[in-house]
């Protein structure tokens, strides 16, 4: 970003301002889905509830977009949060990725395009991905240290509760959770807010 | 997340906010994606303690307690079904399995949590523009953590009134309807006016903020950061944990 050029392009205070806003409130109602999650069995679950209920305030502010940028600075802020949160840092990664995909899908659609915004969302919502992967990384060092600590036995039944192809389901599984919260969001949307002229 | 103090021209807490970065830093990446072996057995119950020790240090006893009574908990419970109770049936594994999660999340969380309670808005935003962040992540950031105080006390007063007006049993979606709706229709009012306040007061201006913030490294910062990096090192001589 240049330092000081008042164009058209660069992303304004107003806008920044929102996207905090948004970030915010995105962040409330995940960690609302998040803690419904939280018995360690049915953490993975995580990647079902985020994507549905994280649609309720995404779909609104993706319907708002119109500068590119701000579903990326958006998605990187989530990211910062997991981080600060604990859930280490390749949330951050995930959260660009994704985020920056979401972004040029919604580009491609000139920000006007509903079907855009849908898949935009879907897209984005595959960031909770980078939560589950510290553990996938470090799996086999796990393994080998519960293999060493309790036995063969005890490693290879945890194997099978953990196991390595989690992270495309996984992405599978948040991608089309995804689309439900868009498609309740987009509902929502519909009933309430442009019935009650909130732009 | 929790509420903010209101921020004040004092210093508020005794480590600097890029510290608490640092902290954070290593004990997300050491304790989550590292491995359990040699040297890493050493850094693993220094990492555990720090968060119990910055705690202590902010006078945040109850947490601090409630943090180590979970990690001990956590590690007895762990010794006790390794050592008494050789079969493994799934309730074991189980056990075992929220041991190891409760013992891998539980610092990065509290410390987590010690960070957004200790450090005011000023404080991390001054922190952030003297590591040259971008203006475009500060402002949000700033935004978000101001926000969410809001959010929370707008959120409950919602929830008040859909008790009052006896909606407050329905179950599923209409649940959210009732409550995130309302929430996110005085959200975008409250940001609204926000965002005004934050413009007359030259938000976004093209030109250096100031901060009454004092921040800056005292010998605390010195020694957590120098145990920090001594942490990350050793990570890092052994091969980031395994990872790569």
């Amino acid at each position: 970003m240049g330092a000081s050029k008042p164009d058209g392009k660069r992303l304004q205070a107003k806008e920044l301002i929102k996207i905090g806003v948004f970030a915010a409130i995105y962040i409330v109602v995940i960690g609302i889905a998040g803690s419904l999650a939280a018995i360690p069995v049915f953490v993975p679950l995580a990647a079902v509830l985020v994507p549905i209920l994280g649609g309720i305030p995404m779909m609104y502010f993706l319907t708002k977009v119109k500068k590119f940028g701000m579903v990326v600075v958006l998605s990187l802020l989530v990211g910062l949060i997991m981080f600060m949160g604990g859930m280490g840092y390749f949330s951050i990664f995930t959260t660009l990725v994704f985020g920056l995909a979401a972004e040029c899908i919604l580009k491609a659609g000139n920000y006007q395009n509903a079907r855009n915004v849908v898949l935009a969302y879907a897209v984005q919502s595959m960031w909770i991905v980078g939560n589950f992967l510290p553990f996938v990384f470090t799996r086999d060092a796990f393994l080998a240290q519960q293999e060493q600590n309790l036995g063969a036995e005890y490693a290879s039944q945890l194997s099978t509760l953990m196991p390595e192809w989690i992270v495309p389901i996984l992405l599978v599984v948040a991608f089309l959770s995804g689309l439900v919260g868009a498609f309740i969001g987009k509902r929502l949307y519909r009933k309430h807010f442009e019935r009650s002229g909130i732009r | 997340m929790s509420a903010q103090g209101t921020p004040t021209a004092q210093r508020s807490t005794i480590l600097d906010p890029r510290t608490k970065l640092l902290v954070l830093a290593s004990i997300s990446t050491v304790l989550l994606t590292g491995g359990y072996d040699g040297a890493l057995l050493v850094v693993r119950p220094i990492l555990s303690l720090l968060p119990f020790v910055l705690l202590l240090m902010e006078r945040k006893f109850v947490l601090a307690i409630g943090y180590a009574s979970l990690v001990a908990f956590a590690t007895a419970l762990q010794y006790v079904i390794t050592a008494y109770m050789p079969s493994f049936g799934l309730v074991t594994i189980l056990l075992l399995l929220m041991c190891g999660f409760a013992l891998r999340l539980a610092p990065g969380i509290a410390t987590g949590y010690y960070m957004v309670t200790t450090t005011t808005v000023n404080e991390l935003v001054a922190g952030l523009e003297r590591m040259h962040i971008p203006q475009t992540i500060v402002i949000p950031l700033a935004v978000m953590f101001r926000f969410v105080p809001t959010l929370l006390e707008e959120a409950s007063a919602i929830g008040r009134a859909v008790r009052m007006r006896g909606t407050g049993n329905n179950r599923g979606l209409s649940f959210l309807e009732y409550r995130l709706v309302p929430l996110m229709m005085c959200s975008i009012r409250i940001g609204e006016e926000l965002s005004a306040s934050a413009l007359t007061r030259g938000l976004g201006a093209p030109c250096k903020r100031t901060s009454i913030s004092t921040i800056g490294f005292h010998l605390a910062d010195g020694v957590v950061g120098a145990i920090c990096i001594g942490c990350l090192a050793i990570f890092a001589l052994q091969g980031f944990g395994g990872a790569l």
